[in-house]
C-alpha cells in the first residue's frame, strides 16, 4: 500500500515537473537557438537598431549585407497594444458593467454564451473580417487604404474584448452583495451604487483583466498581419504602414536566410520577454486584489463613500449610458463579424457540396476541407492524449499534495503563468526548433500535436484545480476517516466528483486547437492536400487552411466557407462544454450522496 | 481609472482631427514581404539611375506575404498598386503595359517584358536519388512539362542554356519515356516556394496519371517558401527530396535546373485609368516620389 502511495505521489509530481521543464526549454531552446544572431548582429542593434532590410544570403561566416533592427517592430508592438487596451479596454470595462448590472436577467446567459464565442473564434477569421470589410470603411477617412495602427488597434481590441468583460465579470460579481444593499439602504440609487460603490471595489479584478487583455494583444500574430501594413517603421498617425514583432516572425519565417531566421527567433525572444514582464505585473496585481478586498471590508468607509457619492450622481448617470451603449456595440460588432462571414461563406457550401466531403484530387480546382478536417481532428486527439494526463497531474499534485506556500508548488504555479502567457508564435518557433528538428527536419502532424499540447497544459491544469478546489473537504474527510489511503480517495472519489470541471475543459481545449493557426504553421504543414496517412505527414488544420485559402487568391469564396465551418465548430463546442458541464454536476450530485452513504 | 480614460479618449479625438486634415488619397502601394521570390525579382529590374528598388521602398508601403492578399487589396482599393506573380493573375484586378509591353509568352521569352524570374527544381548533389525521384525529374526536365507551365500560366524555357544556372552545361528538353512500371523508392518529398504550387500540382497529377495510381500515394507535398526547400534539399539524406525555388539557385550542394519562367505583372484597380507605366514611373511610385494618381500622366 505504502510503495502504491508513493508511486502515486511520484506520477503527480512527475505531471508537475513537466509543466516546469517544458516553461524553462521554451526560453533556453529559443535563447540558444537566438544566440548566434544576436552575437552576430550585437545584441543593442538588434533591439535597438531600426532598420531592418534582411539579406536571405546572410550567414554566420560572412559579413553581414543585410542589416537586423527590431526597435521599430517592439515600439509598433508596444503602441498598438496600447491602442488596443485603449478600444477592448473601454468597451470592455462598460459591457461587463452592462451584464452584471444593467442586461434583462434572461439575456444574460445569452450574452455570456456569445462572448465566449468571441473568444472561440480563430485569430485568421479576425483578420479576414479586418481586410475585407474594416480596412475598405476606413479608407473612407484614411490617406490611405486603411492599414495601420487604428486598423490594428480596432482588430485588437475587439480580440481582447472576452478576456476583458468575463474576467471583469467576475470581479464585479464576487464584490459581496452587502456593499450593494448597504448603500442601497442608505439612499444611493442603483446606478450610483454601481459606479461608487460595486465598481471601485472590484477595480483590483478589472486592472487585472485589463493586464491579462494586454498579454494577449501583444502575441497576436494572424489577425495583425493582415491589418497592419507591416513596413518595418514606426507607426506614424492613425493610419500607415507599421510592423509589430509577431507580424514580423509570420510575414518573413518561410522564407527565411541562415542569419535572419536567428534574427526572427530573437524577435519571437524579445516578444517572449515583453510578455512575461506583462505576467509578473499580473500576478503583482491579483495578489494586491486579494490584499485590496480585504481592506475595504470596511463599513464605516463604504458609508463615507455613499455620502460623499449622493452629492454627484450624475457623473455615474454617463456610466450608465455608456455602459448600455457599449453592451449594444459589442452586441452589433459580434453580429457584424459572424453575419458578414456567413453571407459570404454560405453560399459555397450550399452550391458546392464536394467542399465539404470531396476527395482531394491534385491540380483540380474543386478544394475540399475533408483532409484539413480530419488533420484537425487527429491534432486534437493527439495532443489532448498528450496533454490531458500530464495537465490532470499536474492539478492533483497542486490541490492535493502541494503545500500552499511550497517551493516546489510555487515553481509549478510560475511555470503554469509563464505558458499561459507565451503567445502562440512564439510556441510555433519553439515547436520548429524542437519538434520539428526532432522528427527530421520536415513537419509532421505529430509536431504540431506536441506544440499544442503544451498550449494546452495551462487551460487544463487551471481548469482541473478550479474543480478540484470546488470538491467539499468533507467528501475527502469521510473518505480518509472509513480507511482509504489517499491515492485511493484521489483516484475513487475526488476525480470522480470533478469530472465536470475537467471534461468542459477538456471540451475547450479542443476549440483551442481548432482556433489555433500561428503554432501549427511551420510545425505541421499548410499545404491543403491529401488526407494523412499517418502522423509523420504533414498537413493543414481547419484554421491553417482558411489562412492559406485566403491568402494565394484563387479560392476567396472557399475561404469564406471555411470560415463559416470553423465557427459553427467553435460554437457547437462551446455549447457541448457547458451541457456537459450542466448535465454531469447534476447527475453527480446525486452519485456522490449515495456513494457516501454506501461508504 | 476614469480619468486615464478621459485622457485616452482626448487623445483619440485629436489624432481622428489630425488625420481629417489631409483628405487627399496618396496611392496605396502594395508589395511582398522582404524575403519573397516575387519581390527580389520586382526589385532587381525596377530602377533608375542604376539605383535598384532594393532598400528604397516607400515607408507608406503595405507589405504582404500572400499573393491573395495583394489581389484582395488592390481590388478594393482605386488608388493601390501592386504585384503578382502572372499565374495568379485574375479579373479582380488590371495589369498594366510596362513600357509599353503586356507580359506574354513571347514578350517574356524574348526579354522586352523585364519584370520575370526563373521557377527552379532543386535536388540533392550529396546523395544518390532513388529510381523513382530520378525519374519524376526526367519527367519534369522533359517536353512533358510544358503542359503543366501552360496550366499554372507560365512559360515554359525552350532554350537549353537559359535552362541551366549562369556558367554551367546548358540542359536538354529530352522526351521522356515512359517505364514499365512505376520506379522503385519511397514517397517523393516536395518541399519549398508557394508561387509553384500550381505548376507542381499539375505536374505531380500528370505523372501519377500516366503510371496510374494516386497522387497521393507517392507524393508528400508540403509548400512554405524557397528557403524552406533549399534547406529541405540540403539535408537530404534518402535521395527523396526534390526542391522548388522561385529564385535562381547558388548553393553547391545543390543541383538545379530553370523549368520555365514567371512573369510580374504589375496590377491596379479595375476603375482607374493607368493603362501604361513605364520602369522609372514604377521607381518613383515605390521609393513614394509620386504620391497621387493624378501625378502619372
Amino acid at each position: 500500500m505504502v510503495t502504491k502511495e508513493k508511486l502515486g505521489k511520484a506520477l503527480f509530481v512527475l505531471g508537475a515537473i513537466i509543466c516546469i521543464i517544458s516553461a524553462i526549454s521554451i526560453f533556453v531552446f529559443l535563447i540558444i537557438k537566438s544566440a548566434p544572431a544576436f552575437i552576430k548582429i550585437g545584441v543593442l542593434d538588434l533591439v535597438f537598431g531600426d532598420n531592418w532590410s534582411p539579406s536571405v544570403s546572410d550567414n554566420y561566416n560572412n559579413a553581414l549585407k543585410g542589416s537586423y533592427g527590431i526597435f521599430t517592430m517592439i515600439i509598433g508592438t508596444i503602441v498598438s497594444t496600447l491602442g488596443a487596451l485603449t478600444i477592448g479596454g473601454v468597451l470592455g470595462y462598460f459591457t461587463s458593467i452592462f451584464l452584471v448590472f444593467y442586461c434583462p436577467k434572461k439575456l444574460k446567459p445569452i450574452a455570456i454564451m456569445i462572448i465566449n464565442l468571441l473568444a472561440g473564434i480563430p485569430s485568421v477569421v479576425y483578420g479576414f473580417f479586418g481586410i475585407s470589410f474594416l480596412l475598405p470603411f476606413l479608407s473612407k477617412i484614411a490617406p490611405n487604404n486603411g492599414s495601420g495602427l487604428l486598423a490594428t488597434s480596432i482588430i485588437l481590441g475587439i480580440m481582447i474584448l472576452p478576456t476583458i468583460i468575463s474576467l471583469s465579470r467576475v470581479a464585479l460579481e464576487s464584490v459581496p452583495r452587502q456593499y450593494y444593499e448597504g448603500s442601497v439602504a442608505i439612499g444611493a440609487n442603483h446606478t450610483s451604487t454601481v459606479f461608487k460603490i460595486m465598481v471601485p471595489s472590484a477595480r483590483g479584478g478589472i486592472l487585472a483583466s485589463l493586464v491579462l487583455g494586454t498579454g494577449r494583444a501583444l502575441g497576436e500574430a494572424m489577425a495583425v498581419v493582415m491589418v497592419a501594413g507591416n513596413f518595418p517603421t514606426y507607426p506614424n498617425g492613425l493610419f500607415g504602414s507599421f510592423r509589430t514583432l509577431t507580424a514580423n516572425i509570420v510575414l518573413e519565417m518561410g522564407y527565411a536566410g541562415e542569419v535572419q531566421e536567428g534574427a526572427l527567433i530573437a524577435t519571437g525572444v524579445i516578444l517572449l520577454m515583453l510578455v512575461t514582464t506583462i505576467n509578473i505585473i499580473f500576478n503583482k496585481i491579483s495578489i494586491g486584489t486579494v490584499k485590496a478586498i480585504a481592506t475595504t471590508q470596511n463599513s464605516n468607509k463604504i458609508k463615507t463613500k455613499t455620502e460623499s457619492i449622493l452629492r454627484k450622481i450624475n457623473f455615474s448617470k454617463i456610466g450608465e449610458i455608456a455602459s448600455k451603449i457599449a453592451g449594444i456595440t459589442v452586441a452589433i460588432i459580434l453580429f457584424m463579424i459572424v453575419s458578414f462571414i456567413f453571407v459570404k461563406g454560405l453560399p459555397t457550401i450550399i452550391n458546392h457540396p464536394w467542399f465539404i466531403f470531396g476527395k482531394f484530387q491534385f491540380g483540380s480546382e474543386e478544394i475540399t476541407i475533408l483532409p484539413s478536417l480530419i488533420c484537425t481532428v487527429l491534432v486534437a486527439v493527439i495532443s489532448l492524449i498528450i496533454a490531458t494526463p500530464i495537465g490532470i497531474m499536474t492539478a492533483i499534485y497542486l490541490n492535493e499534495y502541494a503545500k500552499k506556500e511550497g517551493r516546489l508548488a510555487t515553481i509549478v504555479r510560475g511555470a503554469i503563468n509563464i505558458l499561459a502567457g507565451v503567445p502562440s508564435i512564439v510556441y510555433g518557433l519553439f515547436g520548429m526548433i524542437t519538434f520539428v528538428k526532432i522528427f527530421g527536419g520536415t513537419s509532421s502532424i505529430l509536431s504540431g500535436a506536441l506544440t499544442i499540447s503544451i498550449i494546452l497544459l495551462p487551460t487544463i491544469v487551471r481548469s482541473t484545480e478550479e474543480s478540484l478546489k470546488r470538491v467539499l473537504d468533507s467528501l475527502r474527510q469521510g473518505s480518509l476517516a472509513l480507511g482509504a489511503g489517499k491515492l485511493r480517495t484521489i483516484l475513487k472519489v475526488i476525480i470522480p466528483s470533478a469530472l465536470p470541471g475537467i471534461l468542459s475543459a477538456v471540451i475547450l481545449s479542443i476549440g483551442r486547437v481548432v482556433s489555433e493557426s500561428a503554432p501549427l504553421l511551420y510545425t505541421m504543414g499548410s499545404v491543403i492536400k491529401q488526407i494523412p496517412s499517418s502522423v509523420f505527414d504533414s498537413g493543414a488544420t481547419l484554421s491553417v487552411a482558411l489562412y492559406q485559402l485566403s491568402g494565394e487568391g484563387w479560392y476567396i469564396n472557399e475561404a469564406y466557407a471555411t470560415a463559416v465551418v470553423l465557427i459553427i465548430l467553435v460554437f457547437a463546442l462551446n455549447l457541448i462544454a457547458e451541457l456537459t458541464v450542466k448535465g454531469l454536476s447534476k447527475r453527480l450530485k446525486g452519485d456522490t450522496n449515495e456513494g457516501k452513504s454506501k461508504k | 481609472m476614469k480619468r486615464v480614460f478621459a485622457i485616452l479618449l482626448a487623445i483619440i479625438f485629436l489624432c481622428l482631427a489630425s488625420c481629417a486634415c489631409h483628405m487627399e488619397k496618396n496611392i496605396t502601394v502594395i508589395v511582398r514581404e522582404e524575403s519573397s521570390g516575387t519581390r527580389e525579382a520586382f526589385d532587381k529590374v525596377i530602377s533608375k539611375n542604376g539605383i535598384s528598388l532594393k532598400g528604397n521602398i516607400t515607408k507608406d508601403a503595405i507589405i504582404h506575404n500572400k499573393t491573395g492578399l495583394v489581389l484582395s487589396s488592390v481590388a478594393s482599393d482605386e488608388n493601390a498598386i501592386g504585384y503578382v506573380s502572372i499565374g495568379s493573375l485574375n479579373d479582380s484586378v488590371k495589369a498594366v503595359e510596362i513600357n509599353g509591353i503586356m507580359p506574354s509568352n513571347e514578350t517574356v521569352l524574348n526579354g522586352s517584358y523585364k519584370i520575370q524570374r526563373p521557377f527552379v527544381i532543386m535536388s540533392s548533389k550529396k546523395v544518390p536519388l532513388t529510381l523513382r525521384t530520378e525519374d519524376f525529374l526526367k519527367y519534369l526536365k522533359s517536353d512533358l512539362a510544358k503542359t503543366h507551365t501552360e496550366a499554372s500560366g507560365t512559360i515554359f524555357i525552350e532554350d537549353a542554356q537559359k535552362r541551366a544556372n549562369e556558367g554551367s552545361e546548358p540542359i536538354e528538353i529530352l522526351t521522356y519515356e515512359k517505364q514499365n512500371s512505376l520506379p522503385n523508392g519511397g514517397k517523393i518529398v516536395i518541399r519549398g516556394s508557394t508561387s509553384m504550387e500550381k505548376f507542381i500540382n499539375s505536374a505531380i497529377k500528370g505523372y501519377a496519371e500516366l503510371y496510374d495510381v494516386d497522387a497521393n500515394d507517392i507524393f508528400d507535398i508540403e509548400l512554405q517558401g524557397s528557403s524552406i526547400g533549399k534547406a529541405t534539399v540540403e539535408n537530404d539524406m534518402t535521395g527523396n527530396v526534390i526542391g522548388l525555388s522561385s529564385a535562381s539557385v547558388n548553393e553547391k550542394d545543390i543541383e538545379s535546373f530553370y523549368v520555365c519562367l514567371d512573369a510580374i505583372a504589375v496590377i491596379v484597380n479595375k476603375n482607374t485609368q493607368i493603362t501604361n507605366l513605364t520602369i522609372e514611373q514604377l521607381y518613383d511610385i515605390f521609393t513614394g516620389k509620386i504620391k497621387g494618381l493624378s501625378e502619372i500622366q
